[in-house]
């Protein structure tokens, strides 16, 4: 005896619904440890299940997790969905944070080093294409000098030239001789090379206290004052490297190039380990 | 019988008016006619109980005059308790006459309209109905009043009662803001995560009848919100409680169902009202208390991928794939609802994955309130497009929440399970030439990128400086010059001390001392003359210590005249003078005079020559 069509659909609907109601899960079931979390991540990426790893990187990211391997595989599930063609505004700011957060925790990361120019160089062409200049901004001349090393780089350096300084007033004090001419030119020497050196260990100091690093991902947004108010001026592009300072209520104030200003906090993703607080 | 005029005029300002729409439900009957007065009435009940006061309130709009108003014809069983008139307005007047009436015996009852008087036109207002039942001891002697407020008949100030148990002990308040009316806010919860319901309701408390001319919500900035006014637990009688001495009628204005939107201490703002009542003068401004709420988010220790701040409730989710075999190129309708209670996702997580594109859903919900909270169900209508072809698993959809009752994250899932993408026309050779993109822009910009890391690898983390922030930075950078520099003063220091301790040992004083233990010597040793002759050392050079005179080169006789023309004493220089001639008498006749007495003799020069030098630095 066979079942009339229109009951076995019945039968067929009846079924599949039942299948698909699903109960609720508990938290419990998902990952909870960071290299788990990282896993589950690098699996659906390998699946090309975009949207679940970037659930899951952006979990780590949450967590206070840092790695570079996380932090580039959070840049390439962002550029998987641009490719998928199933972008979200800001996906490629997203990408270009990642990455200058993996090249922020590994200087020498080569591979971030090329996907973040490729991910800045697609943002050139799609302002280009919508008649938007390109804009770069040049870091001043004091963040410059700084930012050539790092605090301890920096700090060491002093040290350093206190210790021949020392050693100069050690040598002068011979009565005669190679000694007594050694120190006196190592003395001064040094001494000069001490006043430049401290200002910049501070200068490395203050910037490691008060600013974070960061990167617009937003299409573009403009500076405010603190009160939210229009400045003018210039946008400040997607994916474009800032330094994030202060904070007041849902705005941030920020340095790019030699201009500062507040823009909303959202329009702005802070990276790596925050070494202001 | 005719029915007197009902003088309108009394002005007998008794507030009868609704607050904020919060009313209970009126059986309304309405008329709105161009040109002739709108009249409106309604009971406060249709069902009542013997001996249960109620109202029949008619409401009458004109423009440019007063009309006049009958007395209300009522059937044998109803008795009339009270009545009020209120009038206002300017070009368009507003009368408001309000009877208070009582069943006293049960029964169905029809009441007429009274007649109404407006120039030469006559209107009659349509009968209202009431069912009247035997009492069962329930609020005898409330009378509710349009808007919800109650008074009592039969009965005096009650002001000063004792707590009775309709008092709301958890509305009572130490001191009352106002002796009149005054506007109070209450929150449930003081803190809340980002999406987590908090119930703020507005009550009125108050001693006088009064008439909201004018309200303005809580502007609640940082909520999203929906008001439950209507929710059954909101709507119930009236309700009293203790402000101070003073006991008030307590109404709820408005329950507030508020969803954080951010973290922080967020205001809930004011509600404010003007007012006007025959005890308060005019207008007058209340306003409610502001309620803060702290905020956090929920916590990141077990946070499960994909939760967005925001999903707190307790929901399950449902998904239904409304086509299992679709065309190459074709798309699939996927039915997701969300049901639970709380604040309700915007979205849920669709499984994004490349070859499978999800348009905008279509968002349907049906949401109630229930038990204060919000319940019900939100659907998300997708169109999924499907670029692969064969069996083509969908995935699954979940949803992550904050259940705040459980204090924990739970996570909803369903499976969309698989569909078959059939294949229209010859499956594309892999010999076959390759199309080059039409367009330019086509290209790839992303070809080449490295390929996903499977592991996390090692690496060195920026840590800040060994210093930290402290001062051992100063300290370090400053320490080796600082070194230097007191190993300098050190060595001078030490070599200062030397020059000092070499002077010392050569002084006057010094040699004086000197002579002094060699005579002491020479006594113990019983040589005389050398005890002489070190005593005598010991004094001339104790005076030359203390005076510059070298007095052995000066006459013994002329000795004393010399020292105190240096200004020593004439006792001490005499002293002196006896001590040396004592040393050289003794030294050629060394049995003439005790020893022992010439070294105490000699001894206490020296020790007074000491004194006078000391005293002169």
């Amino acid at each position: 005896m066979s079942t009339a069509p229109g009951l076995r659909s019945i039968l067929l609907t009846a079924i599949v619904a039942a299948a698909t109601i699903a109960s609720p899960a508990r938290a419990d079931d998902a990952p909870t440890t960071p290299e788990a979390i990282f896993q589950s991540g690098a699996e659906a990426l390998k699946k090309g299940e975009h949207g679940k790893a970037i659930d899951a990187f952006e979990a780590l990211a949450d967590r206070g997790f840092y790695n570079p391997d996380a932090s580039y595989d959070r840049g390439i599930a962002y550029v998987l969905r641009v490719r998928a063609g199933a972008d979200r505004a800001g996906d490629l700011g997203r990408a270009a944070a990642a990455f200058e957060e993996a090249l922020l925790l590994r200087p020498d990361d080569h591979e971030a080093d090329v996907a973040l120019d490729r991910v800045r160089a697609e943002l050139t062409r799609r302002r280009a294409r919508k008649s938007r200049s390109s804009m770069d901004a040049r870091p001043t001349l004091d963040r410059l000098v700084v930012g050539l090393a790092s605090e301890q780089t920096w700090g060491l350096a002093a040290f350093v030239a206190s210790l021949l300084f020392a050693l100069g007033l050690v040598l002068r004090q011979r009565p005669a001789g190679r000694a007594h001419v050694a120190g006196s030119v190592l003395a001064p020497t040094a001494f000069v090379a001490l006043l430049a050196l401290i200002p910049l260990t501070l200068g490395a100091r203050h910037l490691r206290r008060t600013a974070r690093p960061g990167v617009i991902v937003v299409d573009e947004v403009y500076l405010t004052d603190e009160d939210g108010k229009s400045r003018g001026g210039d946008p400040i592009p997607e994916a474009a490297a800032v330094e994030a300072t202060e904070r007041h209520a849902d705005l941030v104030q920020v340095r790019w190039g030699a201009i500062s200003g507040w823009i909303p906090l959202g329009s702005v993703r802070l990276i790596g380990p925050d070494s202001t607080r | 019988m005719k029915a007197p005029r009902l003088a309108l005029l009394l002005r007998l300002i008794v507030a009868t008016a609704t607050i904020g729409g919060a009313a209970v439900a009126f059986t309304d009957v309405a008329f709105a006619q161009a040109g002739k007065p709108k009249l409106t009435v309604k009971l406060s009940s249709a069902k009542v109980e013997v001996g249960e006061p109620f109202t029949y309130e008619l409401r009458i709009t004109t423009e440019g005059g007063d009309p006049e108003v009958t007395q209300i014809s009522l059937p044998p069983g109803i008795s009339k308790v009270g009545e009020s008139a209120m009038q206002g307005g300017g070009q368009t007047r507003q009368t408001i006459v309000t009877w208070q009436l009582m069943a006293v015996k049960a029964g169905r009852y029809s009441i007429p309209g009274p007649p109404i008087a407006f120039g030469r036109q006559r209107v009659v207002p349509g009968a209202l109905s009431l069912e009247a039942t035997p009492s069962t001891g329930r609020r005898p002697n409330q009378l509710q009043l349009p808007g919800g407020f109650s008074i009592r008949i039969g009965g005096g100030d009650d002001d000063n009662d004792a707590p009775t148990a309709s008092e709301k002990a958890e509305l009572a308040l130490a001191t009352a803001p106002d002796n009149l009316i005054f506007l109070r806010a209450v929150a449930n919860k003081k803190t809340a995560v980002i999406g987590e319901q908090v119930t703020v309701t507005f009550y009125a408390y108050f001693r006088a009848n009064f008439h909201p001319e004018e309200s303005h919500d809580a502007p609640f900035d940082a909520f999203r919100t929906r008001s439950i006014l209507e929710d059954r637990d909101t709507l119930q009688g009236p309700l009293y409680a203790r402000a101070g001495q003073d006991r008030f009628n307590v109404k709820v204005l408005q329950r507030i169902a508020a969803f954080p939107l951010k973290t922080g201490v967020l205001h809930t703002g004011t509600a404010k009202m003007k007012l006007s009542g025959f005890r308060m003068g005019g207008l007058t401004d209340r306003e409610s208390n502001d309620e803060l709420i702290t905020v956090t988010e929920p916590p990141i220790e077990f946070r499960p991928p994909g939760y967005r701040f925001g999903d707190v409730g307790q929901f399950t989710i449902e998904a239904q794939v409304q086509a299992r075999r679709i065309d190459e190129g074709g798309a699939v309708p996927v039915l997701i609802t969300v049901r639970g209670s709380g604040s309700f996702p915007d979205s849920v997580r669709v499984p994004d994955r490349t070859g499978l594109e999800w348009l905008e859903p279509e968002k349907r919900e049906d949401l109630q309130v229930h038990d204060g909270t919000i319940t019900g169900w939100r659907s998300f209508g997708y169109v999924a497009r499907v670029k692969d072809v064969g069996s083509v698993d969908l995935g699954a959809v979940s949803l992550s929440f904050w259940n705040p009752a459980a204090r924990r994250y739970e996570v909803t899932r369903a499976e969309l399970g698989k569909i078959e993408v059939t294949r229209h026309g010859p499956a594309p050779s892999s010999s076959a030439t390759p199309i080059a993109p039409v367009d330019a822009t086509a290209v790839d910009p992303f070809v080449g990128l490295s390929t996903p890391r499977a592991a996390l690898g090692s690496y060195v983390a920026v840590r800040p400086p060994f210093w930290g922030d402290g001062g051992l930075l100063w300290a370090l950078l400053a320490a080796p010059p600082l070194l230097v520099a007191a190993a300098f003063a050190g060595s001078l220091g030490l070599r200062n001390a030397r020059a000092r301790r070499a002077a010392s040992a050569d002084s006057k004083r010094a040699l004086s001392e000197k002579a002094l233990a060699e005579a002491a010597e020479a006594e113990a040793r019983g040589d005389t003359k050398a005890l002489a002759a070190a005593l005598e050392r010991a004094i001339h050079l104790a005076v030359e210590d203390a005076t510059g005179l070298k007095s052995r080169g000066v006459l013994m006789a002329d000795l004393p005249r010399e020292l105190e023309a240096l200004d020593v004493a004439p006792e001490l220089a005499a002293a002196i003078h006896a001590a040396l001639v004592a040393c050289e008498s003794i030294r050629f006749d060394p049995d003439g005079a005790s020893a022992h007495d010439l070294g105490e003799q000699a001894r206490h020069v020296v020790r007074e020559l000491g004194h006078l030098e000391a005293a002169a630095t």
